[in-house]
């Protein structure tokens, strides 16, 4: 049990004013964006720091996987010399998943988000945008 | 131009990043990030997604050399980076809590996921000089496995393509 202990404490973590705020900034993002299913912040080395989610999802694999992605995006278009990789949309069929970086100062962070099929992708955008400001600031505040 | 794949993986810290760094002819392709796993190894970053480096040989012979996330997290990349390969280098670090228990654990898990060849390189072995390299013969031994294995400097190009020659002479026998 120490070893598990010692081995929770090795991890950088975000601070418990942060995980709480954030997880303010996650309930807002959910209820006033129309149709989103579930959205997860992660470190950007794939751990999970806060999701709220409808259905039952694998938060760790979420994470692991999202940031995998993300990464590899951001490798893709600077090969393609654009700059500044901000976020990538997947489309399935039964519905969209937006994975967007979160650019903070201290402990940089993705943001997956879930939604159904038929959404209005600007809002989206917009109500995540206003999320991942939020998540900077308070990673300013709270590091 | 003939064009061939080497993957490299391993646990965290192995050196997996550098080995394709030294080797690479082209600017390597990395997806690494802040580090926040720290009780596994301290070091400040930490690959993601993958690495990718090419590295060409006499004759045309185009390698492209495929560096995999080393946390058990990130294992579902290893089977989709492993496809098509001709051969797969497992890194392992001579000074991490049990490197042979990490040999042991990579190998299980690439033999289920890959059948062509795999080549063993130890690294870090300055680090722990008084811990006995035959370890690793001795487990392979215990365990009916024979295996390429070679201590390396992953900062050295030279001993990195040691182990991509390996890889392509035993192709080469193989051949005949």
């Amino acid at each position: 049990m120490n070893d598990q202990l010692f081995q929770m404490e090795s991890r950088i973590k975000p601070s418990e004013q942060f995980i709480a705020l954030s997880n303010e900034v996650l309930h807002e993002l959910i209820h006033t964006t129309s149709g989103i299913e579930g959205v997860l912040l992660s470190s950007t080395d794939g751990f999970e720091v806060n999701s709220i989610f409808q259905k039952t999802y694998d938060g760790g694999k979420l994470s692991a996987v999202g940031s995998s992605i993300l990464a590899l995006v951001q490798a893709l278009t600077a090969e393609a010399q654009l700059t500044g990789c901000r976020s990538v949309i997947l489309d399935a069929e039964n519905g969209k998943i937006m994975i967007s970086a979160v650019p903070s100062q201290f402990q940089p962070m993705i943001v997956i988000v879930v939604t159904k099929q038929q959404v209005l992708l600007g809002q989206i955008m917009h109500g995540m945008n206003k999320a991942i400001n939020r998540l900077i600031e308070l990673d300013k505040e709270f590091h | 131009m003939q064009r061939l794949k080497i993957v490299f993986s391993g646990p965290m810290g192995a050196g997996k990043t550098q080995a394709i760094a030294s080797l690479s002819d082209i600017p390597v392709v990395s997806t690494e990030v802040k580090n926040t796993d720290l009780h596994v190894n301290t070091k400040a970053l930490t690959t993601v997604g993958m690495d990718y480096g090419e590295l060409v040989l006499e004759g045309g012979i185009n390698i492209g050399l495929y560096g995999t996330p080393g946390q058990e997290r990130f294992n579902f990349i290893w089977p989709i980076l492993s496809q098509g390969a001709m051969g797969v280098i497992i890194l392992i670090d001579h000074a991490a809590q049990d490197p042979v228990a990490d040999l042991a654990n990579y190998l299980e898990t690439f033999t289920k996921i890959y059948t062509g060849r795999i080549v063993v390189g130890i690294s870090q072995v300055d680090k722990m000089p008084e811990r006995d390299f035959g370890i690793y013969h001795d487990w392979l031994t215990a365990n009916n496995k024979n295996l390429p294995i070679f201590p390396v400097d992953m900062r050295k190009r030279e001993d990195v393509l040691l182990l991509v020659d390996t890889i392509i002479a035993s192709l080469e026998l193989t051949a005949q």
